[in-house]
């Protein structure tokens, strides 16, 4: 191996990358924009607030009763979290126009309160007529969640109430009731018939994702992810065809260094431009957008980290030689990589969590080999795995990232092969 | 005699086109080595062949004594292909250091041989800037530096001076032969005759992918060249047409146009053949511009050979 020529190859293709503007933009710029974009627009500075509903009122209650619609309206106004109202309510005046307003998009739930609703609350059960905006069927469940909640939480003290009220009426009324049974054990059993369960909700987040700094850098990663993705799919696909374009590939393959130190040089050259973008990627998401990763040089494990960005570089490079086979120019190449790239940045499991996705997705992002390196990253430094939780996945990662590799350099040695004898 | 080259029968097909149809040829060590030919003839197949990018579908070649897909061969071959194969992006120190990293040469090295062959060629001034602000010219002779670099024993240079302007052409010449003297030894693909003519020690016209005579340029004009050649300048092109199928309808000479106003006859002897052409021109009321005899070239051997003209 002639390690001069490898590293005539590096400089090289380091230099030339880095003073060609389309290419910066999608190196460079491109996953700083995305970066900026989470932390500003996706994470918002307010993230993490108190979601405020937007409820439209039909009361049609006319109750003379303790509770009933008024009472209910004024409870939906009154309700704060963390000193912010939980709902902004609208009265209107029919359903007709609850309905279309909800289908336009200006109100996220609606609320219909029928007549006698209060005097049934009070003496037996109330019926309401609830509606959720359901064009997102994310946002709809938590609409949903938020109301149900909410009138879960109304009927607990509505029942609380009652039950106090009957206890009066029984000491009252019923003074044999003391004899076999105690009023204290006849709260415990009514109230055991209104709430049979009480579920205690704990929530339990990891430190690592429990703000908006840590929650910015997951996705810090989820951009130098996406940037190794098509980058490197660029830099494997184009490897060929671009030298072809610029008239070296000829002159190369009349040189003693056609063979690996071809492949290997520029290879190292790609993983350095890589590394280089991720480090500015780290960069500005830790120093501009304030994310916040856990990565401590203390800790061996960390280490794992740059093996585990390594896999990913070689994997996207090794994916991008494969596609040469379907590159006539660098810029068909181009094309196919950011196509290819973004689709499997948003379909894998590297931008969106996986939990987002749709189940047929799903699949497709457990086994694509890119996500488990992407995957084996966070798990480190956002869910501090310890070393026996992450080996399988850094095992499964490494052995397919040579596995692609190989294929990728196979194909590219068919490639030099075809253009020598065209 | 020690040769730098020996190719044996060699057959290349691209496509169910033969692009080497039995090609076979010996350079000697030492000698600049012109392979001539049209555009297509087969020169840069042979070329790839000889600088072992491609693989012969037939044949055998021997180049420094093993076989050019050796890599150890390769780094004694240096080659100048037709596209320069210089990245825009990079200054011509950059584009230099990279090919010279490629061949193993020490920066040190490299810097002291750009010099000198960079003030050959008369580009030192231009290697801090950019590629993409050369001219065509400029990049061809920084190609030619690049493929000189690891100071090759074969120097293969394919249509090395194809766009140059005559002054540069001559300092490409110059090197050619700097290259001879210090003994190395140089293949030179041109569609030239005269750049084949004048550097040539030994000359294979290529036609149609075959080598249809090789020798010396002076072996293959007194061989296959007619005595001599009379050129005639016409004052008009039509006048041109009109006395080339007179000389060639009623004398049975071989005429050839070779500008449009421009005629090239091949003829055994001109001192009859002057006057018969000026009396012929005075009663066709055709005006003569200029009427020279000159001595066959290796144009004239390739018309002679293929009744086609070597230079479009």
């Amino acid at each position: 191996m002639n390690w001069r020529a490898v590293k005539a190859f590096i400089v090289r293709d380091v230099k030339t990358m880095f003073r060609d503007k389309a290419a910066l933009f999608w190196v460079v710029a491109w996953p700083i924009i995305w970066i900026l974009m989470t932390a500003y627009v996706f994470v918002p500075p307010g993230a993490g607030h108190v979601i405020t509903l937007s409820v439209g009122v039909v009361n049609n209650d006319h109750s003379v009763a303790p509770f009933n619609g008024t009472y209910l309206v004024d409870l939906m106004n009154n309700t704060m979290i963390n000193g912010k109202h939980l709902f902004n309510v609208e009265m209107i005046n029919d359903s007709v126009r609850l309905k279309e307003l909800l289908l336009k998009g200006r109100l996220d739930a609606g609320i219909i309160i029928p007549d006698g609703f209060g005097v049934n609350a009070t003496y037996g059960t109330g019926r309401l007529i609830v509606l959720i905006r359901a064009d997102n069927p994310s946002t709809k469940q938590i609409y949903e969640g938020i109301i149900t909640g909410f009138l879960q939480g109304v009927s607990r003290r509505l029942s609380s109430v009652k039950i106090n009220v009957s206890l009066a009426y029984i000491s009252k009324y019923m003074p044999t009731a003391n004899a076999t049974m105690s009023l204290d054990r006849i709260k415990q059993y009514l109230i055991g018939i209104a709430f049979p369960i009480n579920a205690s909700v704990e929530e339990v987040v990891p430190e690592s994702v429990g703000s908006r700094p840590a929650i910015i850098g997951w996705y810090t990663l989820g951009a130098i992810g996406m940037m190794f993705l098509y980058t490197g799919l660029l830099i494997g696909s184009a490897m060929i065809v671009r030298e072809k374009e610029l008239g070296t590939l000829k002159r190369l393959l009349a040189s003693p260094s056609s063979g690996p130190e071809l492949l290997i040089g520029k290879t190292l050259g790609g993983i350095i431009v890589l590394v280089v973008s991720a480090l500015i990627a780290l960069f500005v998401g830790i120093g501009v957008a304030g994310a916040r990763i856990y990565w401590s040089p203390l800790n061996p494990v960390d280490w794992l980290v740059p093996v585990f960005m390594l896999a990913a570089a070689i994997m996207s490079i090794g994916m991008g030689l494969v596609l040469s086979l379907a590159s006539r120019t660098s810029k068909g190449a181009s094309s196919l990589s950011t196509a290819l790239g973004l689709l499997f940045t948003f379909t894998a499991g590297i931008w969106f969590p996986k939990e987002w996705l749709p189940g047929w997705m799903r699949i497709f992002a457990e086994n694509f080999p890119f996500t488990w390196a992407i995957d084996g990253i966070r798990d480190i430094v956002v869910y501090q795995y310890g070393l026996p939780d992450i080996l399988p996945l850094f095992v499964k990662s490494v052995v397919a990232a040579i596995a692609i590799f190989v294929a990728g350099a196979t194909i590219y040695r068919i490639q030099i092969r075809r253009y020598a004898e065209k | 005699m020690d040769y730098a080259v020996i190719a044996e029968d060699i057959v290349k097909t691209y496509n169910s086109v033969r692009a080497l149809d039995d090609v076979s040829l010996r350079v000697p060590v030492g000698c600049v080595y012109g392979l001539l030919g049209p555009n297509g003839a087969g020169k840069s197949t042979l070329i790839s062949i000889i600088v072992g990018v491609s693989k012969p579908d037939k044949g055998k070649v021997m180049v420094l004594g093993g076989s050019p897909l050796s890599p150890g061969i390769r780094a004694r071959i240096g080659f100048q292909p037709q596209e320069h194969g210089l990245h825009p992006n990079l200054t011509g120190w950059e584009n230099l250091f990279f090919y010279a990293g490629i061949y193993g040469v020490s920066p040190r090295d490299a810097r002291d041989r750009i010099r000198e062959l960079a003030e050959k060629l008369g580009i030192t001034g231009y290697l801090d800037k950019p590629v993409r602000t050369y001219s065509g010219g400029l990049r061809q002779r920084l190609s030619i530096v690049a493929a000189l670099i690891h100071d090759p024993e074969l120097i293969v240079l394919d249509e090395p001076t194809t766009g140059l302007d005559p002054g540069i052409r001559k300092s490409v010449w110059g090197l050619i032969m700097d290259l001879r003297r210090s003994g190395k030894t140089v293949i030179l693909a041109t569609h030239y005759m005269e750049e084949a003519d004048k550097l040539s020690d030994e000359v294979a016209i290529m036609d149609k992918g075959r080598i249809i005579v090789s020798g010396s340029p002076e072996e293959l004009k007194s061989r296959y060249g007619p005595p001599a050649v009379i050129e005639v300048v016409l004052r008009e092109q039509s006048m041109a047409e009109k006395l080339e199928s007179y000389l060639a309808g009623n004398l049975g000479l071989q005429v050839n146009k070779t500008g449009a106003e421009t005629l090239r006859i091949h003829c055994r002897d001109p001192d009859q053949l002057v006057p018969e052409i000026t009396s012929t021109a005075y009663e066709l009321g055709l005006s003569i511009s200029v009427l020279r005899v000159l001595k066959p070239d290796l144009e004239d051997v390739f018309l002679k050979l293929t009744g086609r003209r070597l230079e479009g």
